[in-house]
């Protein structure tokens, strides 16, 4: 959790106080000031903060912010909300949208009465997900407005501009974030914060019935709010047409335009150019008209996918214009990857026929040459590294190795990094591990199938496809890796945890019983600390003929650590006894600890005491009895 | 505003283009890197060098860079500050300063260094998988240093982990690193100021300890530096 010195920040009653704030930090203190009732988020890089930021001071605005199961529940418990009149935002990294298309496909028909607010992150370069997915397309499937911020200012701006037009729209209004604004830190001038609190009415009314027959007369409202939308776009001041320039015409949407502002003072080509900012969607007509008026030549920087340059030639052609416009479709930009200054100078640049002089970067070349890789690992005394090692292991003694670890999303998609052969055969999204699993099962593989998901996921996409995998005898083993925590996001709290995102103390969910009840017979809990019975009991679930589920539980050592330092309780690194190791390398070639180090000038393991956690598994591992506590 | 800054004299090897133009207010912006591993706490010396920035008036602008992982991964942190910044980017060949908190890291990001560039470097390895399975090597001291030398106009590399431990904890490397930057006082933000922003940052818990890491810090280069 977020030191509390932040909260403190966050909950300033200073209008016109300047503070640097995180970019989500921002849109959370947007939402704060604009009144937001009910927040709503399920962890997810690089977005989770904002819950997170809004949460730690709930209780104090009279919030009611909660971590949700899935995105999709996160925005229903929002929209849900605004039905009742209520101001609600839930966020979301990008590929969380795709949970929420289903419900919000019907909720832009029905509206709303109180804002409703959507958050997405973005991830352009995909520095923290699967894919680089671009969430304006969003935009346009479900003919919302969305609001794109270019800096961390003006994100707190737009969240409060977005409640303010959804309740005049009675439309759900889209704002996306991308990952350089989330993870930025900026100086923001505070707001005041509205106090107002309304208390929820439902009131009845058709429209909140989406169902066939009535939901075609919605479509029709849903389009007759379209003109209006526009105006919104054209008077927006998140667009902005800046400079006189007549040789050449930028575009740039979001994020880019600080690029752009950048790279033409660099360039010394404020003059020559006029700019024109992007942050609504739909884009403002009327400013794109008085730029194609001015140039000859229009070239659009954005993120991720050409939305803005399709929809300029669009507008171009409906108003006859014949300017050429260049970008990501005609090569003029990166087309893949998040962009940066340098990129947005270099297009620029080409396009205008100016060679920019590079200084020759030979010694940094070199650098780069003997500066060794740094893969992704896990951490020292980490639980996910005790259980693949006790599957592996389990593999070896059923199946003569023959495994395939069907992966998900979270801690353990480090596996693919941290292992040689990687201990993630697929991967894809949130609760695939059981849902592909499920068909390589029934595929007649030789390999055992093991579907590795962690608790927090499992909870979020896991319980549908597990029951599908009884439903139709999908054999294979699910090992649930329960370290009681939502690991990679930051340690946020879930269901399994029996603590909200408030941090007050909630029913705990119980994973084994939730198997259970899915119809699994064959359930057990190991603690991956116990190498060897947490090995027969894994063996033994690979030779069941039929869905095994094994939850592997204990603490992630992170959050540990923090209790122990917290308690006092001192934490001893382990040594390994140079006269007993004979070098074979398994501590580290099998097991895999990264506090666990080579020294090939005696042939012997050496552990790192600065890196070392404590947990003694090592000790289990090594074949030769090595490895003892203290010493060295 | 930054003009009224008083500073002290500084070593006259540390007036490089850049920062020297910050002082005289002609440069436009002040881009610093930190370079360092996840779990060093790189994100927090950002975080207390902006808002000591913020304290002092100036507009900042910092994108902290970092992959999926919690821990062991490449972090790295871009700060600038000035009136016409406006992307939390640094170009290319465009850090005044950069802040290594470890050695291969701080190559890592080797073209961002502006050839005026001044390095503060903790010379303290934290080995990648890589190297500690010996599968590849780790470069000498002697190679990173030289090559560093070439690449900036000064280094300055040394052990801050060891100054780190002597306040404390290692853990507070982090603030022995801002000291050290406060030291040289290249930046226009003024001693007590960072000291605030380590206040107002920090968890209580820790204030004292992090306050001591940042003095001991600031101690090393302002008594190395300055006469």
């Amino acid at each position: 959790m977020k030191p509390l010195a932040r909260a403190d920040i966050i909950a300033k009653d200073s209008p016109g106080e300047r503070v640097l704030l995180l970019g989500n930090e921002a849109v959370a203190r947007g939402a704060i000031e604009a009144g937001v009732q009910v927040a709503t988020s399920y962890p997810g890089t690089p977005a989770s903060e904002i819950l997170e930021t809004i949460a730690s001071v709930a209780d104090k605005f009279g919030i009611h912010a909660e971590w949700s199961v899935n995105e999709m529940v996160a925005f229903e418990t929002a929209a849900g909300a605004a039905i009742a009149g209520l101001r609600a935002m839930t966020s979301m990294k990008h590929v969380g949208m795709n949970w929420i298309m289903d419900p919000l496909m019907a909720v832009n028909q029905s509206g709303v009465r109180g804002g409703l607010v959507v958050v997405t992150a973005d991830d352009p370069g995909a520095y923290s997900s699967q894919n680089e997915q671009d969430s304006r397309h969003y935009s346009k499937v479900t003919e919302l407005l969305m609001l794109e911020p270019s800096d961390v200012a003006e994100a707190k701006e737009a969240v409060i501009k977005a409640f303010d037009i959804s309740e005049r729209l009675e439309l759900p209004v889209l704002v996306r974030l991308v990952n350089r604004i989330c993870h930025s830190r900026a100086d923001v001038t505070l707001g005041p914060i509205k106090r107002e609190k309304r208390k929820g009415k439902f009131m009845r009314d058709r429209r909140w019935v989406m169902i066939a027959g009535s939901s075609r007369e919605r479509h029709v409202w849903l389009h007759q709010r379209q003109r209006e939308i526009q105006n919104i776009a054209q008077e927006s001041v998140l667009n902005r047409l800046e400079g006189e320039g007549n040789e050449l015409g930028i575009i740039a949407a979001g994020v880019t335009y600080t690029y752009v502002k950048d790279a033409l003072r660099y360039l010394g080509l404020d003059e020559k150019v006029s700019i024109l900012k992007i942050g609504t969607y739909p884009l403002p007509r009327n400013l794109v008209l008085q730029l194609l008026e001015r140039v000859k030549t229009v070239l659009v920087f954005e993120e991720i996918e050409p939305i803005v340059e399709e929809q300029i030639k669009i507008i171009a052609f409906d108003s006859g214009k014949t300017c050429t416009i260049r970008g990501k479709l005609t090569g003029d930009v990166q087309r893949e990857g998040d962009l940066n200054v340098d990129a947005v100078a270099s297009s620029i640049a080409r396009v205008m026929g100016i060679k920019i002089k590079h200084e020759p970067l030979t010694p940094e070349e070199e650098a780069i040459k003997i500066t060794p890789p740094r893969r992704l690992l896990m951490c020292p005394g980490c639980p996910h590294v005790a259980t693949f090692f006790v599957i592996n292991q389990a593999a070896r003694r059923v199946a003569g190795g023959k495994i395939i670890y069907s992966g998900d999303i979270g801690c353990y998609s480090l596996g693919f990094y941290a292992f040689e052969p990687p201990r993630q055969d697929t991967q894809f999204c949130m609760g695939a591990s059981i849902g592909v699993g499920c068909g390589l099962a029934h595929s007649g593989v030789e390999d055992v199938v093991v579907a590795t998901i962690g608790d927090s996921t499992f909870i979020h996409a896991g319980i549908p496809p597990l029951i599908n995998a009884v439903y139709n005898n999908a054999r294979m083993v699910v090992v649930i890796f329960d370290n009681g925590t939502t690991a990679m996001t930051g340690h946020q709290p879930h269901p399994g945890t029996g603590v909200t995102a408030t941090g007050s103390q909630t029913r705990k969910l119980n994973i084994e019983d939730i198997v259970r009840a899915c119809g699994v017979e064959y359930v057990k809990v190991i603690d991956p600390y116990n190498i060897a019975e947490s090995i027969d009991t894994v063996a033994e679930a690979m030779r069941y003929p039929g869905l095994s589920v094994i939850i592997s539980r204990r603490q992630c050592i992170l959050e540990w650590l923090r209790r122990s330092r917290r308690e006092g309780v001192k934490i001893e690194p382990y040594s390994v006894d140079p006269e007993k190791c004979k070098g074979c390398k398994l501590c580290i070639n099998e097991f895999g600890c990264p506090a666990i180090t080579f020294q090939k000038e005696n042939n012997v393991a050496v552990i790192d005491k600065v890196l070392c956690n404590g947990c003694g598994v090592c000790v289990q591992v090594c074949p030769s009895k090595a490895i003892h506590k203290g010493g060295a | 505003m930054v003009a009224a800054f008083a500073f002290r004299s500084v070593h006259p090897k540390l007036f490089t283009r850049g920062v020297h133009k910050l002082v005289a207010k002609e440069v436009k912006e002040f881009n610093l890197l930190i370079a360092g591993v996840g779990g060093q706490g790189n994100l927090l010396s950002s975080e207390v060098i902006a808002t000591a920035a913020v304290l002092e008036g100036y507009k900042v602008r910092v994108a902290d860079m970092f992959g999926a992982a919690q821990r062991g991964g490449s972090v790295v942190s871009h700060v600038r500050i000035g009136e016409e910044v406006f992307s939390p980017i640094i170009r290319q060949r465009g850090a005044d300063v950069v802040l290594g908190f470890e050695p291969v890291e701080c190559l890592r990001v080797s073209r961002l260094f502006s050839s005026s560039c001044i390095a503060i470097v903790n010379s303290r390895p934290i080995y990648p998988r890589d190297v500690s399975i010996g599968r590849v090597a780790y470069p000498s001291n002697s190679q990173i240093v030289s090559l560093l030398r070439k690449i900036v106009k000064k280094l300055i590399y040394q052990d801050f982990t060891e100054i780190a431990e002597r306040a404390g904890s290692p853990r507070v490397l982090n603030m022995v690193m801002v000291g050290a930057l406060a030291g040289l006082e290249l930046l226009p933000i003024k001693k007590e100021t960072f000291i605030r922003a380590i206040v107002e940052t920090v968890p209580s818990s820790v204030k004292e300890m992090n306050v001591k890491a940042f003095e001991l810090g600031f101690e090393e280069t302002f008594r190395r530096y300055h006469t």
